[in-house]
């Protein structure tokens, strides 16, 4: 066999290359047509319906009339006031919170730090659904064990705690939300290089000056993504609100839309009109959040070796940050214990010594009789592992391209798999109904509606992981492959999957996660036939059956720590799951 | 004479870690007469930075005592510490830790800012002062500029005009030029001897870098597993290494195994059995006992290069060269005298050998230096900075 010469190498080479490149074009073309099906009919659908007013998306006429409506309805900024109200009030309450709890662990040598980070997984993994649910029967005016304490206490006169109030509502989402925020916070301040803070002790600032002038300054833009973070979270959240704000009669925007379409005729106009003012708010939220962690990107430089930055001594003030400490890790923890409690319960009462005798397995063996129930569990597991399949492809085709390609074309697929950011879960699950109530494909009622929103919706989430990734993989890995005559395909397979793999499968694991204990989302679309988990809780729960809630809630919130337990070795740290808006 | 500007005595320090404890400094004793630049020399994990951090109080020490000019700041027994900030010393990190959310300016005004309020200048004064520190840096054109907006040696030299601030007794520098590129490192290392000259402050250097350490300082302390190995001038230390460590780790010697079989010719002269056939005459460092086990160190730029016509004195091996590298000023040879292979430094007409040729090494006597080799592992050592 005669070698080719260089030249004809080079020759060979850069056709190659080019043949290459045309099967890159294909490829881009061909996920661009797939993601726009995927992504704009609803956000178009949504936005069309607000201005639609008939029985379905393409009957009636166009009008301005649903703007009207809710706009002249006082309600209307009734609920604006209470959405802001409640959002404001619960960031800034969770960043204090976690910001503190963060520190106290990361950087003083507080009690209870380990207690601390079990305390945080095991509430990381308990769906906000069943939290609150938790939070009811603590903090329930009759029965909730808070309530019966201070009665036992104090006597009959004792005040009660205000479950059903905006506070009450404020300090459960704070709650619900600590354990993402901890996880956001520590390693920002575990990371922070010490030099910075020894550097203003060896210029004579005092300790209380190196915190002030220093530490606290350099946290400020990480805090304030936190703040704004939250903000954007709360306001799209539903559970707490329905489970806690609705018996209060305290709407905010995601419950607003609910109750629009739980009537006996649903007001999809006005819903949609809603919603729209929901994912304007989202935009603003998400446009500063950007502003910010850049700032806090900039924030970070290049840091000498690993000194571990010594850790406060806190002398007689160790006690009372053990307090704050083992406080929260109780606070964090109670909801799940109490919902442990109940599922032994045949009627549900509060735990004394008394209600001992009532102990029964009963409901664990309802649960499992129950083909429904199983059914819905097995559904969630079955939508959540195809969601992450799916996402996890489609992200890492459209991190390569977005980042080896750059042309229009791939620029219009960053744009589209990040979009779905500023539609909020509640208005999704709108969308996507109000779109496949009329597109030619009969979806609706089957699991394939649940498995096409859940990957719109965590596209930009899994886009987060699979870019992650492809950022840290050098290109000329590949270009060693090309010009050693490997193809596109083989190049993808052998090179590029194998290196991504780790950032694939955290990312995968993170959507089959998240939409485990998805609620918002799947509220208007999951029905009889295609229940999930979470619906499966909610319908329980709205029927009173309190015990077999908690039942049910048992194996779920074991399953999911387990899992996320595994998230956290595959990743080598839970933190990056949290820290996924771009 | 004056009292040392630093005395460091029996310094001790352990790290406590998940398995064990690891002691970085046992037993480290040195004192720094005022106005000298002293540099502790070694290879990483030596401890000289951890040495360095106990001066500054950002680690405390677990024995030994420490003095400051007259002020005793550290001392285990009498349970004297005294806290960073109340040490009157300044200190440039490896990674400069310029504060990112401060400008030039704020930078380097922190120090007097942060001055108790009974001594600290009024704002305009300082606003002078911090001004005229930047001139002397040329910086003073950015001074507004946020810190992160510097370029490497910028961000050195505002950590520099930051350390010397409040004027301090005593200048900490860790591995300041590490993470320079090699043309700025040298502008920098020029930089710091003409600022030492004009100021006289005391400066504590701490590198892993040997051409640093003799191109600064006046004093070196040469680490290695947490204790001081030999200290001295820069040339003592460089010609005279005392253990072969030493003689590996600063510089490029070659290093000889062999027998002490007689004492020489001259007084403090030994005769070594370096096994290539012929016995080879060198100075003898300490005590060396006939029949001992002794490694001779000769640097490669006093090695000879000659034709294998040539006269066969007493000090010269036969050898081949192996490989030859062009430098510019200088030419590096390797060449194979049977057991081992000698790095030859050559300037002049010697250069003109090509690989393959025979070759002629001799070896003057009086720069052989015979020491006793107590660690053969030098060279790997040397391998793992």
């Amino acid at each position: 066999m005669r070698l080719a010469t260089v030249e004809e190498r080079i020759v060979l080479t850069s056709r190659r290359l080019k043949a290459q490149g045309f099967g890159a074009e294909v490829l881009a073309l061909g996920l661009i047509v797939v993601l726009s099906v995927l992504v704009v009919p609803p956000m178009l659908g949504v936005v069309y319906s607000a201005f639609r007013k008939g029985p379905t998306l393409f009957e009636g006429t166009t009008t301005l009339e649903n703007y009207r409506s809710i706009l002249s309805d006082p309600n209307t900024y009734g609920t604006l006031a209470d959405t802001f109200q409640f959002a404001v009030a619960t960031a800034c309450l969770v960043v204090a919170f976690a910001g503190i709890l963060a520190w106290l662990v990361e950087r003083t040598n507080a009690p209870f730090r380990r207690l601390v980070y079990l305390a945080i997984v095991v509430a990381f993994g308990v769906p906000v659904i069943l939290q609150g649910m938790g939070w009811i029967l603590l903090l329930g005016p009759r029965n909730g064990l808070l309530n019966v304490v201070l009665r036992t206490v104090l006597g009959s006169h004792a005040p009660t705690i205000p479950l059903y109030s905006m506070p009450a509502m404020v300090f459960v989402q704070s709650t619900v939300l600590i354990p993402t925020m901890f996880l956001l916070l520590a390693p920002a301040l575990r990371a922070a290089d010490p030099a910075l803070e020894e550097a203003a002790q060896m210029s004579r600032a005092p300790r209380w000056q190196v915190l002030r002038r220093v530490t606290l300054p350099l946290l400020v833009p990480s805090l304030m993504a936190a703040v704004l973070l939250s903000f954007i979270i709360v306001v799209e959240s539903f559970e707490i609100p329905a489970l806690i704000g609705t018996p209060a009669r305290i709407f905010v925007l995601s419950t607003e839309i609910y109750g629009r379409l739980r009537r006996p005729s649903p007001d999809y106009g006005a819903a949609s009109a809603f919603s729209t003012l929901m994912m304007i708010i989202a935009m603003g939220g998400l446009y500063l959040y950007q502003g910010v962690t850049a700032r806090a990107h900039r924030f970070t430089t290049v840091t000498g070796k690993g000194y571990r930055p010594h850790r406060l001594e806190l002398g007689p003030w160790r006690w009372v940050a053990g307090v704050l400490t083992g406080g929260l890790s109780l606070i964090l923890t109670m909801p799940v214990l109490i919902l442990a409690w109940g599922s032994f319960m045949r009627v549900y009462r509060p735990p004394s010594i008394a209600a001992l005798s009532g102990l029964t397995l009963e409901n664990y063996k309802t649960i499992f009789a129950s083909s429904w129930i199983v059914q819905s569990a097995r559904n969630s597991f079955i939508l959540g592992a195809a969601s992450a399949v799916v996402v996890m492809v489609m992200t890492f085709a459209a991190s390569w391209l977005v980042l080896r390609r750059r042309n229009p074309l791939t620029k219009g697929i960053d744009y589209l798999v990040t979009l779905p950011l500023v539609v909020p879960g509640v208005v999704l699950s709108l969308a996507v109904l109000r779109t496949y109530l009329v597109a030619p494909v009969p979806v609706y009622g089957t699991p394939l509606i649940l498995l096409i929103a859940f990957v719109v919706h965590y596209l930009p989430y899994g886009m987060r992981f699979s870019h992650a990734g492809m950022i840290a993989l050098h290109p000329e890995l590949e270009e060693a492959a090309a010009v050693g005559g490997a193809p596109l395909a083989v190049r993808m397979r052998r090179i590029v999957a194998p290196l991504m793999w780790p950032a694939l499968l955290a990312g995968g694991l993170f959507v089959f996660l998240a939409s485990i204990r998805q609620l918002s989302l799947v509220l208007f679309l999951a029905g009889p036939g295609n229940d999930l988990i979470t619906t499966t809780i909610f319908s329980l729960w709205t029927e009173g059956n309190i015990t077999e809630v908690a039942a049910f809630a048992m194996p779920v919130v074991v399953g999911v720590i387990l899992i996320a337990a595994g998230l956290n070795k595959v990743t080598g740290g839970i933190g990056v799951q949290v820290d996924h808006y771009r | 004479m004056a009292v040392a500007a630093l005395e460091v005595d029996d310094l001790r320090k352990a790290f406590r870690l998940r398995r064990g404890q690891v002691a970085a400094v046992k037993g480290v004793s040195f004192s720094v007469q005022s106005g000298k630049i002293f540099t502790l020399l070694g290879p990483s994990g030596c401890g000289k930075t951890t040495t360095l951090r106990c001066i500054a109080g950002l680690e405390v020490p677990d024995r030994g005592r420490m003095r400051i000019g007259e002020t005793t700041v550290f001392d285990a027994e009498g349970g004297i510490f005294v806290p960073p900030h109340r040490r009157d010393i300044g200190m440039v990190f490896q990674s400069y830790a310029i504060w990112p959310h401060m400008t030039v300016h704020e930078n380097v005004a922190f120090p007097l800012q942060v001055l108790p309020r009974s001594i600290r200048p009024p704002k305009k004064e300082i606003r002078t002062r911090v001004m005229e520190a930047l001139e002397t840096m040329h910086m003073a054109p950015l001074a507004d500029r946020p810190a992160t907006w510097l370029s490497g040696g910028q961000q050195q030299r505002l950590a520099l005009a930051r350390a010397l601030m409040a004027n301090p007794k005593i200048l900490l520098l860790d591995e300041p030029l590490s993470n320079l590129d090699a043309k700025l490192r040298e502008q920098m290392r020029f930089e710091l001897k003409r600022l030492h000259v004009e100021l006289g402050i005391t400066t504590i250097y701490v590198t892993h870098d040997q051409t640093e350490a003799l191109a600064l300082s006046e004093e070196i302390a040469v680490m290695r597993d947490g204790v001081v190995v030999q200290q001295g001038t820069p040339a003592e230390i460089y010609r005279h290494p005392r253990t072969d460590f030493v003689a590996a780790f600063v510089g490029s010697a070659n290093l000889l195994d062999g027998k002490l079989l007689a004492y020489g010719t001259r007084d403090a002269m030994g005769v070594v059995d370096v096994g290539v056939g012929r016995d080879l005459e060198g100075v003898l460092s300490g005590e060396c006992q006939l029949g001992e086990v002794v490694a001779v160190s000769i640097r490669a730029e006093d090695v000879r290069m000659l034709h294998p016509t040539g006269a066969r004195n007493q000090n010269t091996v036969a050898g081949k060269v192996k490989a030859r590298v062009f430098l510019g000023d200088v030419v590096d040879f390797l060449v194979d005298i049977g057991n081992a292979e000698m790095r030859v430094r050559s300037v002049g007409s010697s250069t003109t050998f090509e690989i393959g040729d025979d070759v002629l090494l001799e070896f003057p006597p009086l720069q052989c230096w015979i020491i006793a080799a107590r660690s053969h592992s030098a060279i790997t050592e040397r391998g793992e900075t």
